[in-house]
């Protein structure tokens, strides 16, 4: 029975029958058993430990995945500030191309309008500002960019209380706070003049701020107060130009009225003159030639005392004719009824031929004429009858103011355009204060000779009337008392 | 498909893809087709065009098609749905023999929605026919389509380019990665996404990796797209090779992101983000794939959105520079900017279309 282990199976059909196992076996499954145990207790814990490891794996894969994120994190928060910035220096590139053409333009502008009008909405956006105000002190607004009515007053109000009292960083301060903006920046407009006014920046959002926004409102700023006073000086020239513009149109359209007047009168007076002389003239030839017929007796004998007289009355009829011929001719050139035959003419030619038609007047004063002519031809564009009375007139007066035994030359210059003749003698000459007088019409020099030999004070203005007027020429006269005169007048050359 | 020079098809055109930079005379486009003496007249009007290397302001660029497997086609204003309209006009246009073996290139200026281009070109070409939409980008919002001599607004224009022999392969790519741990979206609506898997709303994923940073911009609207379209959400799952992008077009008061672009509940949404070098290597990956598809590549039509050119802003024209240096100075390049656009994906996707909003799609056509 030691060797047996009595073993009961409870239940079932078989209840109560007892089988019997010998020792040996239990024993043998003892071990088993207690050998499995320790095997399972081996095994749960390493499985225990095993879940021990792999939990703390997965809290250091936890903490290894929180910390990439993280990394992630840094990474792309360094992105989206690397993307700013890159904005930000594309929005200061933009500026900076809009700021060259706004300056470009400011430069040029003369007109305070288009100036302000290249501060667009683009520009001051690049610039990292919604909104811009431009005002003059004390309440003059210049220019608004999407700031409201109700702001811009505040602003006007302020700035009109406030301009040249607080510093600018105070107004934008102030502004700021007035307004509700997240951001303002004010710069004084200063000009040559002084503070003109003020430039206003604001952003009424939050925005990501520019860079260099300060320094470049600062250039903005000095960009555009530098064109303002541009445009002051450009005013200020500009009006002083028209005033004077219009002093010189006022005093021109005086002249030229004094001068019309005058040619009016002068007209007037050349018509009058034409007039008289016409209806002189035929009066003139009746006295003229029944005085002719009294005096040679064709209405019988007359005494000798009245045919002196008669003689007389022909002599001062002849003058009369003469002074009125002389002023038909001036008033004939002056209202351009002469006809002038301009044709090249030797000038040369013309001298000879009137120095020789003289020639008895000059011997019989024993006053030397003298041609100084150029060599060979030399041609002029002139009415070859008048220039011919205009020698003879200079000549004979010349004759008249030489004592005898004087020199009278005749002398020819050839300029580029030009040929100039001069009458020169070695009369008495002329004073110096009558030198410019002798032109006039009746103007007569008093001298000793003038009160002895009669003149019409014709003959020079007639000259002067045939070598501009006709001629288109010029006419001048030189003297030195005692020592003679010079009569030198210009025709042009063919 | 042969591609000739102008002197070589004795004058005679079927189809000129124009693009035109908006600031070029709208009067002058109504002469072209009588000038081209072109059977049609298909192109879009953007901001600038894409000539070669060259981002152009004003101008045109033009390429001309002789095949019986090109036509054009417009969609007819009937006051049916876009959709119907828009198959419509597919189905008259692809009546031609060759036209089922090319691709259908369309401008969509606000007569149709990107869903329902797709919808009609894979209702009737089937899923992996390949396509390619625009919506053009244009500063004047003025006309940004043109169809024979008419500047349109309100229609899809477009055409089918195909013909024997001819190998016509789009791809696209958009230069993203995803950056940070992926999230996943809960409650969305149409193009609305409420909230995330986590209980918060979907705008946390921005504040998640933003925070304050962003506070400034969200009060200006456009401020805002032009961050979310520099930091779009990406979405991947095990079937994508890459992630469809989804631009966020705005954030609502309660805190839900609208998104353009494919939206899913079932996958992870990622923040992604981009910089120019990523942006150039993907154009070089996407042209290494696209390249080996063809025998001769004779022309490349190229469709750049205005976010990728600001991705790469300053130096914008870096893109076209890669794709002639990759393509070789004797392949023309041209095309246009989108606002946003889609395109086939390519058979190594299994979503045959995804919508491309800060991406570029090129099609490279030639031989096969």
């Amino acid at each position: 029975m030691n060797n047996l282990v009595q073993v009961y199976f409870v239940g079932g059909k078989d209840a109560n029958h007892l089988v019997q196992v010998p020792f040996p076996v239990i024993i043998f499954f003892g071990v088993i058993a207690s050998v499995a145990a320790v095997i399972l207790w081996s095994t749960v814990s390493l499985k225990k430990k095993r879940i021990e490891d792999l939990e703390k794996e997965l809290l250091h894969f936890q903490d290894l995945l929180k910390d990439l994120d993280e990394e992630a994190k840094l990474i792309i928060r360094t992105d989206f500030e690397l993307n700013r910035t890159q904005e930000k220096l594309q929005k200061l590139s933009a500026f900076l191309e809009d700021m060259q053409q706004f300056s470009e333009n400011a430069i040029s502008t003369l007109d305070e309008r288009l100036l302000f009008s290249g501060l667009t909405k683009s520009f001051i956006g690049n610039l990292g500002f919604q909104k811009c105000l431009a005002v003059y002190v004390p309440d003059k607004v210049k220019h608004v960019l999407e700031f409201d009515q109700q702001q811009i007053q505040v602003i006007v109000d302020f700035i009109q209380q406030n301009a040249g009292v607080l510093t600018e960083s105070t107004i934008a301060v102030e502004l700021k706070r007035a307004l509700g903006m997240v951001e303002v920046e004010v710069r004084g407009i200063k000009t040559k003049k002084g503070l003109l006014g003020f430039l206003i920046f604001a952003n009424e959002t939050q925005d990501a701020p520019g860079i260099f926004v300060k320094e470049m409102v600062v250039t903005l700023t000095n960009v555009l107060s530098q064109a303002i006073d541009n445009i002051g000086f450009f005013e200020e020239a500009f009006q002083k130009r028209t005033e004077l513009e219009d002093k010189v149109r006022s005093r021109t359209r005086e002249v030229v009225e004094a001068m019309n007047e005058l040619k009016r009168i002068n007209k007037m007076k050349s018509d009058f003159i034409s007039s008289v002389s016409h209806e002189l003239r035929t009066p003139l030839t009746s006295i003229k030639g029944y005085a002719s017929l009294l005096a040679k007796g064709k209405f019988g004998d007359l005494p000798q005392d009245v045919k002196v007289r008669l003689e007389r009355i022909d002599d001062h009829t002849n003058k009369l004719v003469e002074m009125v011929n002389g002023l038909l001719d001036i008033a004939r050139i002056e209202s351009g009824r002469q006809e002038v035959k301009l044709a090249p003419y030797d000038i040369n030619a013309i001298i000879r031929d009137v120095a020789e038609l003289l020639y008895p007047q000059a011997k019989a004063k024993n006053v030397e004429v003298i041609p100084q002519l150029t060599e060979g031809e030399l041609f002029a564009i002139l009415d070859k009858e008048l220039i011919e009375r205009v020698l003879i007139n200079l000549i004979n007066n010349a004759l008249k103011f030489t004592p005898e035994n004087g020199k009278i030359f005749v002398s020819v210059q050839s300029g580029a355009t030009d040929v100039t003749v001069g009458v020169r003698d070695t009369g008495i000459g002329i004073a110096e204060e009558d030198i410019n007088k002798v032109f006039e019409e009746f103007y007569r020099v008093e001298n000793e000779i003038n009160a002895k030999v009669k003149g019409t004070g014709l003959g020079l203005p007639l000259v002067k009337k045939i070598i501009e007027q006709a001629h288109g020429g010029r006419i001048w006269a030189k003297s030195k008392l005692q020592e003679g005169s010079e009569f030198l007048f210009t025709l042009k050359r063919k | 498909m042969v591609m000739k020079t102008k002197s070589q098809i004795g004058g005679k055109v079927d189809v000129c893809l124009v693009f035109a930079a908006e600031s070029f005379p709208s009067h002058m486009i109504a002469d072209l087709k009588m000038v081209l003496n072109a059977q049609h007249v298909v192109g879009g009007i953007s901001s600038e065009i894409l000539c070669n290397k060259e981002i152009c302001r004003n101008g045109l660029a033009i390429v001309c098609f002789v095949s019986e497997g090109v036509s054009g086609f417009r969609m007819n204003q009937t006051g049916e749905r876009p959709r119907i309209e828009l198959e419509k006009a597919l189905r008259a246009a692809s009546y031609k023999k060759f036209s089922r073996q090319g691709m259908v290139f369309g401008v969509m200026p606000h007569a149709c929605e990107e869903d329902d281009f797709i919808t009609a070109v894979s209702t009737i070409f089937g899923a992996s026919f390949s396509c390619a939409g625009v919506y053009p980008y244009n500063r004047l919002k003025s006309f940004n389509a043109l169809y024979n001599d008419e500047t349109v607004t309100d229609s899809v224009v477009g055409s089918f380019i195909g013909g024997q022999e001819a190998g016509i392969v789009v791809g696209s790519t958009h230069g993203f990665k995803p950056i940070g741990i992926p999230f996943k979206f809960k409650r969305v609506q149409g193009q609305r996404v409420f909230d995330l898997e986590t209980g918060e709303y979907a705008y946390h994923i921005y504040q998640y990796y933003f925070q304050d940073k962003i506070r400034h911009l969200e009060a200006n609207e456009e401020e805002m797209q032009r961050f979310f379209s520099i930091y779009p959400l990406g979405f991947k799952n095990d079937d994508l090779s890459d992630y469809a992008i989804a631009v966020p077009e705005k954030v609502l008061v309660d805190g839900s992101l609208v998104l353009r672009g494919e939206v899913h509940t079932n996958r992870f949404v990622r923040l992604m983000f981009s910089t120019p070098s990523l942006t150039l290597e993907s154009t070089k990956q996407l042209l290494l794939r696209l390249k080996p598809r063809l025998k001769k590549i004779q022309v490349a039509v190229v469709i750049e959105s205005i976010n990728r050119l600001r991705l790469l802003y300053p130096e914008a024209y870096r893109d076209l520079w890669a794709i002639q240096e990759e393509l070789g100075a004797d392949v023309p390049v041209v095309g246009m900017i989108s606002d946003y656009h889609v395109a086939t994906t390519g058979k190594e996707y299994s979503l045959p279309q995804h919508i491309v909003n800060s991406g570029l799609t090129i099609i490279l056509v030639g031989e096969q």
